[in-house]
């Protein structure tokens, strides 16, 4: 201990040595610089790491495009000379932390640069590699990441628009404040959203139901489009979308960030902040560590192009906290958040039967259109969220790693209608869903040096609960189900090859309490097995090109909605019912994906998908029925073989240096078999380029970036009929096409020992007024017209 | 020795942590049975009566539907009204399956609704708004009909939750401008003798 002491204190009179030698060296280089006249710069500084700040000896500093290179000496300075006024990459390695690639500008005066590396995952902890290692996704999966880089550039947005920015990720809407993310055409009960390792567990079968997540907690989002249920559990089937927080790491320092946005399409504003720290004990490998985070949105109504929408504003408020023990190789993390939303829905979106319907289809503004107001009045939601999670995780040296996963979720929601009694303040929806997750998983050494894969047990608890006191029928009834779940999977990796493969098998226990026809309880169960199984492989053939693809097959048992909903939906004047009698729905899907370098410049990835689902559950319009309100369609659940198939295609080309092109297209077809028609509710095929423009190191800025784009989505030309014919009075047109114009400017400044980020985006640049296929309110107003916004994100 | 001290705190917290887990995971209650929930904006029964002005016996137009917004279909009794007469016309509104009369709840908040009536396939008869709310706009509870030669057609009553009143033609019982939800539509079938 005392050893340690001493260490320290002479660590700390070394640097602010270092201090006073990096000044004189300095004043030194500056000198000597001016002297040169072959026009060579002294390019010096200190390699340093990221956080405490701690000289890093003998990295080595290489400018792959001069071919030259130095070593940081033991206090981690460096020198060398440059030609002046270019721009070179340079790559700063050193065995203990990871690659940094910075790029360095000269001009015709020395130059002098601190260069912070960070710490590999491995050697912060030996042996919990496997602690901080991100839950790791099939790797014969197609996937796309949202990186804290560009999550930086959606914050303000909610999590669904901002995956919807990856190709094949689409977003639903209810009007402009209910967002949904949906991946090749799936979504809902379909989709599984993994919240910090745990599945997310809300009322989610509800196409106006948003996932109850902040998205200022995730510092990276990933969507798996293929069907992750090995993985994740059988409501995987259509792909999963799991968020994942900054890793809790030793920091010897208070570090935070706090975000600020203003945005005028709803004049609303979002704050969030930050903070995380740790208490280190003298043993160099123990660490306590903690972290605590806020964020709160306000927003009033937002317009149209041409009109306001009224009762559109929302609110959210969320926190969380988050700490961590990590020793050796144990590591212990409990976390809990809270997460609040209120969300008004159009005021003109709430009708009565099938003429309302039709009369305000054509009515343009919407009914109930009032001037701009902060207000938020029935029909709106409120939901609150509340997730605790615990976690250990334990190393074995030689044999493997240990993970213990529990966690604890209650959603409460409420949906206030339109009651006849305007001082009814009732809501008509109170629903609470409890649910326990717990997850037992075990990830084993290399076996015959290149065989690696886990296997683990899942359970899942839920119990969903009406809040008496609604005053309506209940839309879904009470039930518990109890869901267990096995899992293997095996991956092999040599050279450029690598081949995997997993089983999995769940069993689900559904205990339904509800109220028949004559007001007697009936107690229905039923029990589904449901069994999962994927081959894939994947080859580079060279450096330029890599090919993956993989082969699932998955099952899903009927959601409680399916089997059981019952009741009048007033947003699309519509009477859904139920059937007990559905059978499991069976995918088996196919995806390929091929990335092409055809040289530096220029790229290609090109990702196929070919589903068949078998019983493919959806909701048949059929013919209205009358009732003392007048008439409905009735939508029924029902099932059908359907395939879905499809590509997603992003390229980008760098016209010059730093200015490239990017494209991105996704096209999607969804057949139901049996009946010989397009599936209802597919996405229409979409376009989107964009024109970038990056400057580093200007104006005082370490970076700056200009995006400009365009988005073209086509008409859905593949509506099925019947989605109209079901009103038997005229049919209800699908959206035009439409184009819209986006533009972004954002800045990364590097302050001492700070960044300041500064974004300013325009959306919707030539205040287009458009309808969109995947808007369920689009009938009775337009899309959002032009929002400017402001995001100011500082990190600490 | 203090990295002793350290990994049994570690291993105390461990301990606590697995216990807290098996509490919270343990102690799932059992589903306590759901309440029937009454459904108490249904409304089963129009009666629309006709008393003629000047005596003589009342006309009752019924709409009937059990379940409300439920599958079961309502059920019409349609009546007939003598040629060139006038009427005094009231509006009755209950649910049934609670045994609640709906009128008084619309008449208390009668700025927030208004019935309609629209005539159509020929029927040769008028009406006109009997009643006010605060604001002196038509409610429609009570109105007064004049029947003129004899024939048949389609008489819809419209009940409207929060309409636009103030709204072009709203007062005059024109339904186009009037917006809002629609909690009742009845297509009576009217014969004029």
């Amino acid at each position: 201990m005392n050893k340690l002491a001493i260490f320290a204190t002479m660590l700390r009179l070394r640097i602010k040595n270092i201090f006073v030698f990096a000044f004189i060296s300095l004043l030194f280089t500056v000198q000597l610089g001016r002297a040169q006249n072959n026009c060579k710069i002294t390019f010096s500084g200190q390699v340093l790491t990221e956080g405490r700040h701690l000289p890093v000896s003998f990295a080595t500093i290489y400018f792959p495009e001069l071919q030259i290179g130095t070593q940081s000496d033991v206090e981690g300075f460096f020198s060398i000379k440059l030609p002046c006024s270019r721009t070179f990459e340079l790559e700063v390695r050193q065995v203990d932390y990871q690659v940094a690639t910075i790029e360095i500008k000269t001009t015709k005066v020395d130059l002098k640069q601190e260069i912070y590396l960070k710490q590999r995952d491995e050697h912060l902890s030996t042996v919990t590699v496997h602690a901080h290692k991100r839950d790791e996704v099939l790797k014969t999966n197609v996937e796309s990441v949202l990186t804290s880089k560009e999550l930086k550039k959606l914050k303000g947005k909610s999590l669904s628009e901002a995956v919807s920015t990856l190709p094949g990720v689409y977003n639903i809407k209810t009007g402009p404040g209910i967002n949904k993310p949906m991946i090749h055409g799936l979504y809902g009960s379909r989709i599984q959203v993994i919240n910090n390792e745990v599945a997310q567990m809300g009322q989610q079968w509800g196409v106006d139901h948003a996932p109850e997540i902040d998205p200022f907690i995730a510092s990276r989002i990933t969507i798996v489009k293929g069907a992750s249920s090995i993985k994740y559990g059988p409501r995987a089937i259509g792909g999963a979308l799991l968020l994942e927080p900054e890793p809790l790491l030793p920091d010897s320092s208070i570090h935070g960030s706090v975000d600020l946005i203003g945005f005028t399409n709803g004049r609303g504003g979002i704050g969030s902040g930050m903070v995380s720290g740790s208490i280190l004990t003298t043993n160099d490998d123990e660490s306590f560590n903690w972290r605590i985070q806020a964020s709160g949105k306000k927003s009033g109504d937002l317009h149209t192009a041409d009109y306001n929408l009224t009762n559109t504003g929302s609110e959210e408020i969320n926190f969380s906290g988050a700490a961590n023990y990590i020793n050796q190789n144990f590591q212990a993390d409990i976390f809990y958040s809270r997460f609040q939303t209120e969300i008004g829905i159009l005021r003109g979106a709430h009708i009565g039967n099938v003429n309302d319907f039709f009369e305000a289809l054509d009515r343009r503004p919407p009914f109930y259109t009032e001037p701009f107001s902060y207000e938020i009045n029935n029909p709106r939601q409120e939901v609150v969220h509340h997730l605790f999670k615990a976690k250990a995780h334990k190393d074995w040296e030689g044999k493997g790693a240990i993970d213990f996963i529990y966690g604890f979720q209650q959603n409460n929601r409420r949906e206030y209608d339109i009651r006849r009694s305007t001082d009814d303040n009732r809501p008509s929806i109170d629903l609470i869903l409890t649910s326990h997750v717990a997850k037992l998983h075990f990830l084993h050494e290399p076996l015959f040096e290149n065989l690696t894969g886990s296997v683990g047990i899942d359970y899942e608890y839920q119990n969903n609960r009406n809040v008496p006191g609604t005053g309506s029928r209940p839309l879904i009834p009470n039930y518990q189900s109890f869901q267990t779940g096995l899992f293997i999977t095996e991956s092999w990796v040599k050279d450029k090859w690598n081949a995997e493969a997993g089983v999995r098998y769940d069993r689900i226990y559904l205990d339904v309490l509800k109220f028949d026809q004559d007001k007697n309880l009936i107690n229905p169960t039923h029990t589904y097995g449901m069994f999962a199984a994927i081959v894939g492989g994947g080859y580079q053939i060279n450096n330029n090109l890599t090919v993956k693809g993989n082969l699932s097959l998955s099952e899903r048992a009927p959601n409680i909605n399916e089997l059981y909903s019952q009741g009048l939906h007033h947003s699309v004047a519509a009477i859904e019912q139920g059937d007990q009698n559905l059978k499991s729905e069976r995918t088996a899907k196919i995806l390929k994906s091929i990335q092409y370098k055809f040289t530096d410049r220029l790229k290609l990835n090109v990702d196929g998908h070919f589903s068949q689902i078998d019983n493919y559950i959806f909701l048949q319009p059929g013919e209205p029925i009358l009732t003392i309100r007048g008439a409905f369609p009735l939508y029924t659940y029902q099932q059908t073989k359907a395939n879905i198939y499809g590509f997603d295609a992003i390229g980008s080309y760098e016209i010059i240096h730093h200015l490239s092109v990017h494209s991105k297209a996704s096209v999607i077809r969804g057949d139901d078999i049996s009946n010989n028609l397009p599936l209802i509710f597919m996405p229409a095929d979409r376009w989107e380029n964009t024109l970038r423009w990056r400057l580093t190191n200007r104006l005082n800025f370490k970076e700056i970036e200009f995006n400009l784009s365009g988005l073209q989505v086509f008409e859905q030309k593949r509506a099925p009929v019947t989605e109209t014919e079901a009103y038997e009075r005229a049919t209800v047109p699908v959206p035009d096409e439409y184009f819209v114009t986006n533009f972004s400017i954002d800045t990364e400044k590097q302050l001492k020992n700070a960044q300041l980020n500064i974004g300013l985006s325009i959306y919707n640049l030539f205040n287009v007024n458009y309808t969109d296929y995947l808007n369920r309110l689009r009938y009775y107003a337009g899309e959002t017209g032009r929002n400017i916004e402001l995001r100011i994100n500082y990190i600490f | 020795m203090k990295d002793q001290k350290s990994k049994t705190s570690m291993k105390n917290l461990m301990r606590s942590f697995f216990l807290l887990t098996l509490i919270v995971f343990f102690s799932q209650c059992k589903t306590d049975d759901p309440e029937v929930e009454n459904e108490e904006e249904l409304i089963t029964t129009i009666n629309l009566t006709f008393s003629p002005v000047g005596g003589g016996s009342n006309v009752v137009f019924t709409i009937y539907d059990a379940d409300g917004d439920g599958p079961i279909e309502p059920v019409y009794t349609n009546g007939t009204l003598a040629a060139n007469t006038t009427y005094n016309t009231t509006i009755e509104v209950l649910n049934e399956v609670e045994g609640e009369d709906i009128t008084t709840e619309i008449l208390e908040e009668d700025e927030e609704h208004q019935f309609f009536f629209g005539m159509a396939n020929g029927l040769d008869l008028n009406f006109a708004y009997a009643d006010a709310d605060d604001n002196g706009n038509p409610v429609g509870v009570e109105t007064i009909f004049i029947t003129g030669e004899p024939s048949t057609g389609k008489l819809t009553v419209t009940l409207r939750h929060e309409p636009n009143k103030s709204a072009e033609g709203v007062k005059d019982g024109i339904i186009t401008n009037a917006g809002g939800e629609t909690d009742v539509e009845a297509e009576f079938d009217v014969v004029i003798e």
